[in-house]
C-alpha cells in the first residue's frame, strides 16, 4: 500500500512539475508586470513656456508614462515671480515627487536649492547654459543629480541679432531690455560683441520685474529704435503683449527666441519639441539611469520661423534674404 | 549444494535493485537516448542554422544603415556641388545667401566656408553662430584645403561641436569649366541625422545599431546619451574585430547587452562601420525555445516512462509479489492456499503451474499421511497383540505353575495313600484299605475333574459356535433354570431384568458365564438368610453394563482383580477347582467385552458387571460346529 501511495505521489509530483513548466514557458511569453506609480513635478517660471509641459507629457506618454495611469504631475508656476521660485520648488519636495522638471535656469536653480540634501533628480529644459550657470560639472558628465535640455540660448544671441538685421537691412538701433537675472549676463555680452561686429548701437534697458518691463515698452516712442531684441529672459518675456504691442505701434522688426502664438517671428527651439526630448532622460532617470551620467542634450530642433501675416499686419516689408533663411515662413 | 552455494555468493554480492527502478532505468533509456540524441543533432543544426540566419539578418540590417548613411552623406555632397555650381555663376555679394540657403535646405549643416583657391575663407555661416567678415580666415593649411585643393573630397574626423555634438568636417572642391580647382566649400556636418537613421532600423526587439568612427569612438546611437559621453568602444570585441577588418561576426559583450551576436559593415564614404548586436538570447530565441521544447519532450518522456514502468509494475510485479508470498505460504506447509491471479499471461500461466503444484504436493501429502495412519495403527493393533500374547504367555506359565501344583496335590494324597494302603493291606485292616481306597479314588476323581476344566478353559478360545442374535434375558432364564437345584437349595431369590438387550453372540457360552456367575452367588451367599440375585443391565453413555448382583459375602477391594486368575480360589475351603470365573472371563473377552467386579468388601455382597461388544468370533475353526459341552455342572 505504502508502495502505491508513493507511486500515486510521484504521479502527481510529475504531472504537477509538468504542468508547472508550461505555465513557466507561457509566463516567460508574457508582459512584464505594470510600473508603479511615478510622482513628477513641474516648475515652471514663466506662462510663456507652457508649450514645454505639454511636450514633455506627450514624450513620457510615448516612452510608456501615462498621465493618471502610472504618472502623476504636479506643475507648479511663478508666473514671472522669480522670488516665488524657491517657495514652489520646496512645495513639489514636499509632495516627495520622484522627479522635478524644472523650466528654464532660474527654475532649475530654485529647484536645486530647495533639493539640496536630497537625492531628488532634476531634468531641466530650457538652460542656456548649465555649465556657466553652475548646475553641471560638464555636458559629458553632468556629475549630479540634474541633467536636461539646453538650449542654443547664448551661443546664438549673436545670431539672432544678424537675423534681426537681415529682416531688415538698415537697421542701426536696436532696443534691449533685460531683466537684472545674473544667468543672463553672458547672453548680454554675447549681444554686445555681436551689435558691435555688426556695426549696431543698442539701446538698453534694465528692469527688475515684468511691470517695470511693461512701462519701459510703453515708453518707448516711435523712431527711437529701428528694432527690437528679445532676450532669452523670462521676465521680459512675460511682456509679451506689450512688446507685440510697440512693435505693431512703431513697425518695428522683432525675433523671440522661443515659439510663442502671433509672434512675427522667433528664432530658436521648437520648445514643445525640447519637452520631449527631456522626457527621455525623464524616463531613464526614473528607470535608475544617474543624471551623473547621462550628457546634457541640445534641443533638436533650433529653427528660425517667420509668418508674413503678421508682418502684412504690422505693415512690415520683410528682405528677401530673410524669407531664403527662414526654416518656415507662414504666408 | 556448492555450486547453488556460490550462485547465492554472486548474488548477494550484486545491489539489490527492484524490477519497477530497473524497469524505469530501461525505460527511461530505451525513451531518452534516441530522443538525446536526435534532440542534440537537431539542436546543433538548429543553432547553426539560426546563427547563419541571424548573422546573415544582421548583416544585412548593417549594410543597410550604412547604405543610408552613405546615402545622406552623398545626398549632402551633392547638394554642396549644387552649390558650388551656382556659386561659380554667382557673385561674390550674393554668396553667404547662398550658403545660408544651402545651411536652411539641410539642417546637418552646421557651418558652411567657402574658401577660395588660395586657401582664404571668403564666406562662412553657421547655424548657431554669427560670423562676419572680421571672423573669416585662411585655410590654407587645414588639411580639409590641403586635400580638396588635390582636386578631391575630404571627410575629416569626427570632432565634436561648441554643443558638444559629434561633427565631421566635409570639404569638397570647387572646379571651374575647365575643371581645375579654384576653390573649395567646407562643410561641418552634424551627425545626429545617424541617429535617426538607426532609431529607425528595427533590429529584432532587443537588438540595436550604433556607428563608430575609425577610432572606435561612439558617433551614432539611438540613445544621444551613449553619444553625448563621448565613448570610444575599442575594448569591445566587435568594435575591434571591425577596426581591424577581421572576421564580420563575432560573440562578445555588447554595448548595451553582455552577450551578443554582432556583425558590423563598413560604409563606403567614411572610415566608420556600422555595427549591429543582438542579445543571443533573443536571437536564437527559436533555437532555445526548441532547447526548451526538447527538455519538456524528455521531461514528458521521463513522466511517461514511470508511467509505463509503473504500469509495468503493476502488471508484473505486483502478481509476482502475490506469486512470491503464495510461494512462500505453500513452502510454509500452507498447501491450501490458492494463488488467485487474474492475469491471463504467463504470470497467470505460473500461478496456475504454482496451485497445481501445491495441489498435487497435498495430495502426495495426503497419501502418506493415510500411510503413517495405517502403520501406526498396525503398529499399536501390534503392540496390542504382543502385550496380549505376552499376557497369555505370563498366564500360560502360571496356568502351567498351577496345574503342576494343583496336579501334585491330588498325586501326593495318592501316593500317601497308596502307601497306607500297602501297610493297611499287610496288616490285613480291610475297614482301613477301603478308607484309603475312597480316599485315593476322591483324588483321582478330583485330577479328572481338574483335566477336565482346563479342557473345557482350552477349548472355549478355539471352539466357537456360529454367533447368533439371542436375547440375553431368555440366557439368563436358561442359566437359572440349569442351576435350579443348586439355587433352591440354598434358597436363593433369582430376579432376572425382563428385557436385557438382544446381542449377537455364540449362545452357549454366553449362558455359561451367567452359569457361573448365578453359580458363584449361589455358592458365596455365606449366612445370609435372605440370599438374592439380580440380573440386569445399566446404560452408559457408549456402553451397555450387565450385571449379576448378590447379597452375599462380598470381596475385598484388594481380590478384585485376583478373582478373575485360573485356579484362584480365595477361600481354599470351597468348593470348585478356581477355573469358574477364569472361563468367564474368557468368554467375555473373546466376545470384545470387559469383566470386573465392583464389592464394596466382605458383608456387602458382590456385582459382578461386564460388556460385550458386537462379537467377531475369531475363531479359526469354525466348522467344527461340535455342540458346546455344557458347563452347568461345574460350579466354582
Amino acid at each position: 500500500m505504502t508502495r502505491s501511495i508513493t507511486q500515486t505521489r510521484l504521479r502527481v509530483v510529475l504531472a504537477l512539475s509538468f504542468i508547472a513548466t508550461l505555465f513557466m514557458l507561457l509566463a516567460c511569453q508574457g508582459k512584464q508586470p505594470p510600473s508603479p506609480t511615478y510622482k513628477v513635478g513641474i516648475l515652471q517660471y514663466v506662462d510663456l513656456l507652457a508649450d514645454i509641459e505639454d511636450g514633455f507629457k506627450a514624450g513620457m506618454a510615448e516612452w510608456g508614462y501615462v498621465e493618471g495611469e502610472n504618472i502623476v504631475y504636479l506643475t507648479r508656476n511663478a508666473h514671472g515671480a522669480i522670488d516665488d521660485l524657491d517657495r514652489l520648488a520646496q512645495e513639489l519636495l514636499a509632495e516627495h515627487v520622484d522627479l522635478i522638471v524644472s523650466i528654464t535656469t532660474p527654475a532649475s536653480l530654485a529647484a536645486m536649492r530647495a533639493s539640496a540634501g536630497t537625492d531628488t533628480p532634476i531634468v531641466f529644459i530650457l538652460v542656456s547654459d548649465p555649465v556657466r550657470a553652475g548646475l553641471v560639472a560638464s555636458l559629458k558628465q553632468p556629475g549630479g543629480r540634474i541633467t536636461g535640455i539646453r538650449d542654443g540660448g547664448t551661443a546664438t544671441t549673436g545670431k539672432r541679432l544678424e537675423l534681426l538685421t537681415m529682416m531688415m537691412p538698415g537697421i542701426q538701433r536696436v532696443l534691449v531690455v533685460y531683466s537684472h537675472e545674473e544667468s543672463l549676463l553672458p547672453a548680454r555680452d554675447e549681444l554686445r560683441q555681436a551689435a558691435a561686429k555688426l556695426g549696431l548701437t543698442l539701446v538698453e534697458k534694465q528692469v527688475y520685474t515684468t511691470e517695470e518691463a511693461i512701462a519701459v515698452f510703453r515708453a518707448v516712442q516711435p523712431g527711437e529704435v529701428d528694432a527690437i531684441f528679445v532676450p532669452s529672459d523670462g521676465i521680459i518675456l512675460d511682456a509679451m503683449d506689450e512688446i507685440t504691442a510697440l512693435a505693431t505701434r512703431a513697425h518695428l522688426p522683432y525675433i523671440l527666441p522661443g515659439k510663442a502664438p502671433g509672434a512675427l517671428a522667433f528664432h530658436g527651439e521648437n520648445v514643445y519639441q525640447s519637452g520631449r526630448q527631456a522626457a527621455s532622460l525623464a524616463s531613464k532617470i526614473l528607470q535608475g539611469g544617474d543624471p551623473a551620467t547621462l550628457p546634457v542634450e541640445l534641443s533638436k530642433e533650433f529653427y528660425l520661423a517667420i509668418d508674413l501675416r503678421i508682418a502684412d499686419a504690422m505693415g512690415l516689408t520683410l528682405s528677401e534674404e530673410i524669407l531664403v533663411v527662414a526654416d518656415e515662413v507662414t504666408k | 549444494m556448492r555450486a547453488s552455494a556460490t550462485i547465492q555468493d554472486t548474488r548477494s554480492q550484486r545491489r539489490y535493485i527492484p524490477l519497477a527502478t530497473r524497469l524505469f532505468i530501461l525505460f527511461s533509456v530505451a525513451a531518452v537516448l534516441p530522443l538525446t540524441v536526435s534532440g542534440v543533432f537537431g539542436l546543433t543544426s538548429n543553432y547553426n542554422a539560426q546563427r547563419r540566419q541571424v548573422e546573415a539578418l544582421q548583416q544585412e540590417s548593417a549594410a543597410n544603415i550604412a547604405n543610408r548613411i552613405d546615402a545622406y552623406l552623398e545626398q549632402i555632397e551633392a547638394e554642396m556641388e549644387l552649390t558650388v555650381g551656382k556659386w561659380t555663376a554667382q557673385t561674390e555679394a550674393s554668396l553667404p545667401l547662398l550658403l545660408r540657403a544651402l545651411l536652411t535646405f539641410n539642417r546637418g549643416f552646421e557651418t558652411l566656408t567657402l574658401v577660395d583657391w588660395t586657401g582664404q575663407e571668403i564666406a562662412k555661416v553657421s547655424r548657431y553662430t554669427l560670423f562676419t567678415a572680421q571672423d573669416l580666415g585662411n585655410r590654407a593649411a587645414a588639411p580639409d584645403f590641403v586635400v580638396v585643393s588635390q582636386g578631391q573630397r575630404y571627410l575629416g574626423p569626427v570632432s565634436l561641436s561648441q554643443f558638444e555634438e559629434p561633427l565631421v568636417t566635409l570639404a569638397i572642391p570647387v572646379k571651374d569649366v575647365r575643371q581645375d580647382v579654384v576653390g573649395a566649400l567646407v562643410a561641418e556636418v552634424n551627425l545626429k541625422f545617424m541617429w535617426d537613421v538607426i532609431a529607425q532600423v528595427k533590429i529584432g526587439t532587443g537588438g540595436y545599431a550604433y556607428v563608430v568612427d575609425r577610432e572606435g569612438r561612439l558617433i551614432a546611437h539611438r540613445d544621444a546619451s551613449e553619444v553625448l559621453q563621448g565613448q570610444t568602444l575599442r575594448h569591445l570585441a566587435g568594435v575591434r574585430a571591425a577596426l581591424q577588418g577581421q572576421a564580420t561576426t563575432s560573440w562578445y559583450a555588447g554595448l548595451e547587452k553582455a552577450n551578443v551576436i554582432g556583425s558590423y559593415c563598413p560604409l563606403r564614404r567614411a572610415d566608420w562601420f556600422v555595427l549591429v548586436e543582438s542579445p543571443h538570447q533573443e536571437a536564437l530565441a527559436n533555437v532555445y525555445q526548441t532547447g526548451i521544447l526538447n527538455l519538456v519532450a524528455l521531461a514528458a518522456t521521463l513522466g511517461l516512462a514511470f508511467l509505463l514502468g509503473g504500469y509495468m509494475v503493476r502488471s508484473i510485479v505486483r502478481p509476482m509479489k502475490r506469486l512470491q508470498e503464495g510461494v512462500r505460504l505453500i513452502g510454509g506447509g500452507d498447501l491450501a492456499y490458492h494463488i488467485d491471479l487474474a492475469s491471463r499471461d504467463e504470470m497467470g500461466d505460473l500461478a496456475d503451474a504454482f496451485n497445481g503444484m501445491a495441489a498435487q504436493l497435498q495430495q502426495t501429502l495426503q497419501g502418506l499421511e493415510q500411510h503413517v495412519t495405517e502403520l501406526k495403527q498396525a503398529e499399536a493393533e501390534r503392540e496390542k497383540l504382543i502385550a496380549n500374547l505376552e499376557a497369555q504367555n505370563a498366564e500360560l506359565e502360571r496356568f502351567a505353575y498351577t496345574l503342576s501344583h494343583d496336579l501334585k496335590t491330588p498325586l501326593i494324597t495318592i501316593g500317601g495313600f497308596i502307601g497306607f494302603l500297602e501297610k493297611d493291606t499287610l496288616n490285613g485292616d480291610v475297614e482301613q484299605v477301603q478308607r484309603d481306597m475312597t480316599h485315593i479314588q476322591k483324588a483321582v476323581a478330583r485330577m479328572q475333574q481338574l483335566l477336565d476344566e482346563l479342557l473345557e478353559l482350552s477349548r472355549i478360545g478355539r471352539r466357537v459356535n456360529p454367533p447368533q442374535r439371542i436375547s440375553l434375558s431368555e440366557l439368563a432364564h436358561q442359566a437359572a433354570a440349569n442351576l435350579a437345584a443348586q439355587l433352591t437349595a440354598r434358597g436363593v431369590q433369582v430376579d432376572i431384568a425382563p428385557e436385557l438387550p438382544t446381542v449377537i453372540g455364540d449362545p452357549p457360552r454366553l449362558r455359561e458365564v451367567f452359569e457361573n456367575l448365578l453359580g458363584n452367588a449361589a455358592k458365596f451367599m455365606g449366612e445370609q438368610p435372605h440370599p438374592q440375585v439380580e440380573v440386569g443391565a445399566r446404560q452408559t453413555a457408549n456402553e451397555t453394563i450387565f450385571y449379576v448382583r448378590d447379597n452375599g459375602i462380598g470381596i475385598e477391594p484388594q481380590y478384585h482383580d485376583k478373582v478373575f486368575g485360573l485356579f484362584e480360589k480365595l477361600n481354599p475351603q470351597s468348593e470348585g477347582t478356581g477355573v469358574g470365573l477364569a472361563i468367564v472371563k474368557r468368554i467375555i473377552e473373546l466376545h470384545g467385552g470387559r469383566i470386573w467386579v465392583e464389592s464394596a468388601g466382605a458383608g456387602h455382597g458382590s456385582t459382578f458387571c461386564f460388556t460385550l461388544s458386537t462379537p467377531a468370533p475369531v475363531g479359526q475353526d469354525l466348522q467344527d460346529a461340535r455342540p458346546v459341552n455344557p458347563v452347568r455342572n461345574h460350579h466354582v
